[in-house]
């Protein structure tokens, strides 16, 4: 006798899943074609002397002067320490920077260090005394006239 | 005896997908998860500094953009060339806009420093202090 049964007549419900391979491979080739290799850029900031908030509390500030010639040679407080032009970690600089950097927080005072250029120094010298003042958490830098 | 096409009558050859899906998948997610969404144009042109304390940005909201090129050129990011008083100008608008604007410099690597303290000063006579330098980061 035949089954009357029409449910069991009928083929298991099957899930159909192409249209989910299509809108997949769609997002694919969007995300590959619009995609460059690019570098990220990252930020070294630097905060103007002059109009930065003033408190209430007197503060003693430490300075530092660092120089940096037009060759590319790097001074604290006029005796040379970096003399490499090429050097980008500037270890005695990195060094020296980093003990002021911890005494003066022993001696509870404000770190500041002047960045004196030369107006024909190149940019990248500029920022590597700008990255070596990041690396020692030196945030109180100004430029000099 | 049962023919051989009896045997597999109903079970045509199929392929299986699931395989493929899985790597479509695998690379999209790839994808997505490595794509920056390009919050300012960054002009090809402007080869900017390497620093390896240099921080990746998570919030660039605020940012007036401008491009220093080797010749001291000050460009903003829709091409147009900037006078120093139009740099204070700039920025001053955009202080009056949005008192949280920063200046964020793109200068060339190999740009004379006077270029980048011209553009500094401009920034502090807007009244916008704190300037952004944009750099690459190494060794990291």
């Amino acid at each position: 006798m035949a089954n009357s049964d029409p449910f069991l007549n009928e083929e298991a419900p099957e899930l159909d899943i192409s249209p989910l391979i299509d809108v997949a491979f769609l997002l694919l080739i969007y995300f590959l074609v619009t995609t460059t290799l690019q570098k990220s850029e990252a930020d070294l900031s630097l905060v103007l002397p002059g109009v930065e908030k003033q408190d209430d509390k007197e503060v003693k500030i430490d300075q530092m002067l660092v120089h940096v010639n037009q060759e590319g040679v790097i001074s604290v407080n006029k005796e040379a320490v970096d003399s490499d032009p090429n050097d980008r970690e500037l270890p005695n600089l990195t060094d020296r920077l980093t003990r002021y950097s911890a005494s003066a927080e022993i001696a509870n005072t404000q770190t500041q260090v002047i960045i004196d250029c030369d107006k024909e120094a190149v940019g990248q010298r500029f920022i590597d005394v700008l990255n070596v003042c990041a690396k020692a958490n030196i945030k109180n830098v100004s430029l000099a006239n | 005896m049962a023919k051989e096409s009896d045997l597999f009558a109903g079970q045509g050859l199929k392929a299986d997908l699931s395989p493929m899906i899985d790597l479509v998948f695998l690379l999209l997610i790839f994808f997505m998860v490595t794509a920056n969404i390009i919050t300012y144009p960054k002009d090809p042109n402007v080869i900017i500094p390497l620093a390896s304390d240099a921080k990746v940005p998570t919030l660039v909201e605020g940012r007036v953009v401008l491009n220093v090129y080797m010749d001291g050129t000050v460009k903003d990011i829709d091409g147009n060339t900037l006078s120093i008083d139009e740099v204070t100008q700039r920025l001053s608008q955009a202080k009056g806009r949005n008192p949280n604007t920063r200046l964020h410099l793109r200068s060339h690597k190999d740009v004379p420093y006077k270029h980048i303290q011209d553009v500094s000063r401009a920034s502090a006579a807007g009244g916008v202090p704190t300037v952004i330098f944009s750099t690459y980061q190494t060794g990291k």
